[in-house]
């Protein structure tokens, strides 16, 4: 049984059609890919699957369970957890401020209005641990609001960590970023796949990223689904380079950043 | 902006030794007040209601400064308290004590209860409702004549010396200032000791972005609503006090415009920090007290100082003063 399954889903906004009948499995311990132009509704599909909004139509499974129209709070305690593709963190709170909120609500304990020394201490631990992990330790004390746009993206892709996710979701988790903190993100998402098995569906433009990262691609246009295979499969097809790619330089532009990442 | 928010590095927020010190020369000077304050032109009931109003506006603040929930009816949890005091005193009890606690359970409650009915909706609507409850005990206060004396207020009713075992202590102006202290302390107590818990935090994040703190899981209605009942509570506590400093209650103290003059000294002193309501307060009630000896329209003052604040320190009086100091 797949971790995560779209059964004919579709949403529509007013008379556009922003998903039509997209059906598609992801299993447990994939590091998939989600590409597609500008507008083909990948941010879409995200917010069906992570409960930000019904789809119009079809069913979602996770685990074997429906959960269409499942309200977010619920889907995160079900182990779906998102970020945005436009940042979405606690702007004057400090980024130690930040993850300490986030393992709060991973443990189950924001509502206490009392905690003992010792349930404090593993939640500095549980920070300390999150802030080495997504290398941004150095600037704990700073202000977020304050930060870079890619040190922005990190800390809410450290949050998301926070809550050991079944089901990670990334909309363009390297937007914004310079080449070393992509660097730095690419090769957590690679370890946080590898290393912990944590299932990862991401949103990326940049396509050394999703051709070096990604084991599988799904390719979305103009809200239907355009594609799904392998790196090698997706790089190979021609109605993704036609529709997506471009003419000419895309098959080159693909081996090369392909080879790249096998290097 | 955000400068100014920003804390020393390092990670955990720690109390620093500074913080402390400040903390014990305020507490010595409180305990001090009835000593000093009539050497410069106050009395001692003026340093009770001071701290009453800081309480209050403490207490609304945990709600708007600290979980972002503008509420314009958190007069009716401080009336509550006022109307739950007299009426104990008046037909129940002699202990002070006891109906001091019946009148903050009683604010208390009906936060509880109503939080919910707010929160249902955001923004200005979330307002509007905050407004149409309290209106509505303001309106039960004024109709239900035989009970709470409608309109003229509620009168028949004073606090009472405290008895413990082997032990009488008179309520003269004195002693009441520092049974308010004590309380006030408490108050304080409870809302810093939320505000460091995760709960507290929870709230903050809150404030901060909504959206985020639904997608890590938290069902965000139900935080505000608690939020709503903890700050509800302790107005309710100040009105209670404010009942026995009074030996008296009205609608006035359930009416809307008190709910603006919380708001007034919370946004005054600094929503953001923890003790910028205090200082409002000190502001507010001096002004009232000192311009309305002088003039009969003492709001247009508080009106005046506080568009100028709003305009010369968006962080409050307190958040400028800090601001500068830390330049
Ligand atoms: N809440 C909404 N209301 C109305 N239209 C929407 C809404 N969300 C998305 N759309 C529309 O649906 C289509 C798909 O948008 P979506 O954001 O999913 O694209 P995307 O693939 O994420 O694009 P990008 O690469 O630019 O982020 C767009 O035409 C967009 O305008
Ligand atoms: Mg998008």
């Amino acid at each position: 049984m797949s971790l995560l399954s779209l059964r004919h889903v579709s949403r529509r906004f007013g008379a556009l059609v922003a998903l039509n009948d997209i059906s598609l499995d992801i299993e447990a311990g994939e590091l998939r890919a989600l590409i597609g132009p500008n507008g083909a509704g990948k941010t879409t599909l995200f917010n069906l699957i992570s409960g930000f909004f019904p789809p119009s139509d079809g069913e979602i499974l996770f685990g074997g369970e429906r959960i269409a129209a499942t309200d977010p709070v619920t889907l995160v305690r079900k182990g779906i957890i998102r970020t945005f593709q436009i940042t979405e963190i606690f702007l004057d709170l400090t980024v130690y401020e930040n993850l300490r909120v986030a393992v709060e609500t991973a443990m189950g304990i924001s509502l206490r209005p009392w905690v003992s020394r010792a349930v404090r201490s593993a939640v500095d631990l549980r920070v300390q641990e999150l802030l080495e992990l997504v290398r941004i330790g150095g600037r704990a004390g700073r202000v977020a609001g304050e930060l870079s746009h890619g040190d922005q993206r990190v800390v809410e892709v450290g949050m998301a960590l926070a809550h050991a996710p079944r089901l990670l979701l990334l909309d363009e988790p390297t937007a914004g970023m310079g080449d070393e903190e992509t660097h730095h993100m690419t090769n957590l998402i690679r370890q946080l796949n590898r290393e912990r098995g944590i299932t990862i569906l991401f949103v990326e433009h940049d396509m050394n990223i999703v051709f070096g990262v990604a084991e599988r691609i799904t390719v979305l246009d103009n809200g239907a689904l355009l594609a799904e295979g392998t790196a090698a499969e997706i790089a190979a097809n021609p109605r993704v380079q036609a529709a997506y790619l471009g003419q000419g330089g895309a098959q080159a532009r693909v081996t090369g950043s392909h080879a790249d990442a096998a290097s | 902006m955000s400068a100014t928010l920003a804390r020393a590095a390092g990670a955990p927020t720690h109390t620093t030794p500074r913080t402390w010190l400040a903390l014990g020369i305020g507490w010595a000077l409180l305990i001090a007040v009835p000593f000093w304050i009539p050497f410069v032109g106050g009395y001692t009931d003026l340093a009770s209601r001071v701290l009453i109003y800081a309480l209050a506006a403490m207490g609304l603040n945990l709600l708007l400064g600290f979980t972002g929930g503008l509420s314009f009816g958190h007069a009716a949890y401080f009336g509550l308290g006022c109307y739950g005091v007299g009426l104990m005193l008046k037909y129940e009890t002699h202990s002070t004590l006891l109906a001091l606690l019946a009148g903050t359970l009683l604010g208390g409650a009906a936060a509880l209860l109503l939080g919910p009915v707010a929160v249902r909706r955001r923004g200005i609507y979330f307002s509007m409702i905050t407004i149409a409850i309290g209106q509505m005990f303001y309106f039960i206060a004024v109709r239900w004549n035989n009970l709470t004396g409608g309109e003229d207020g509620l009168t028949g009713f004073r606090r009472h010396p405290l008895h413990f075992p082997g032990l009488t202590v008179p309520l003269g102006t004195t002693n009441f200032y520092y049974f308010v202290l004590v309380f006030f302390t408490l108050g304080c107590a409870l809302l810093w000791g939320v505000l460091q818990s995760p709960l507290g935090h929870a709230f903050v994040a809150i404030r901060e972005n909504h959206k985020r703190m639904r997608f890590l899981g938290i069902p965000v209605a139900r935080y505000i609503a608690l939020s709503f009942a903890i700050s509800g509570l302790v107005v309710a506590l100040a009105g209670s006090l404010n009942a026995l400093l009074d030996n008296f209650t009205s609608p006035n103290d359930l009416d809307y415009t008190l709910s603006g003059n919380l708001l007034i000294i919370a946004v005054l002193g600094g929503m953001r920090s923890f003790w910028g309501p205090f200082v409002g307060a000190i502001i507010f009630v001096l002004v009232r007290d000192y311009v309305s000896s002088l003039i009969t329209n003492w709001m247009t003052v508080i009106g005046l100082i506080f568009v100028l604040s709003v305009l010369f320190f968006p962080l409050g009086v307190l958040g400028f003063l800090r601001r500068r100091s830390a330049q």
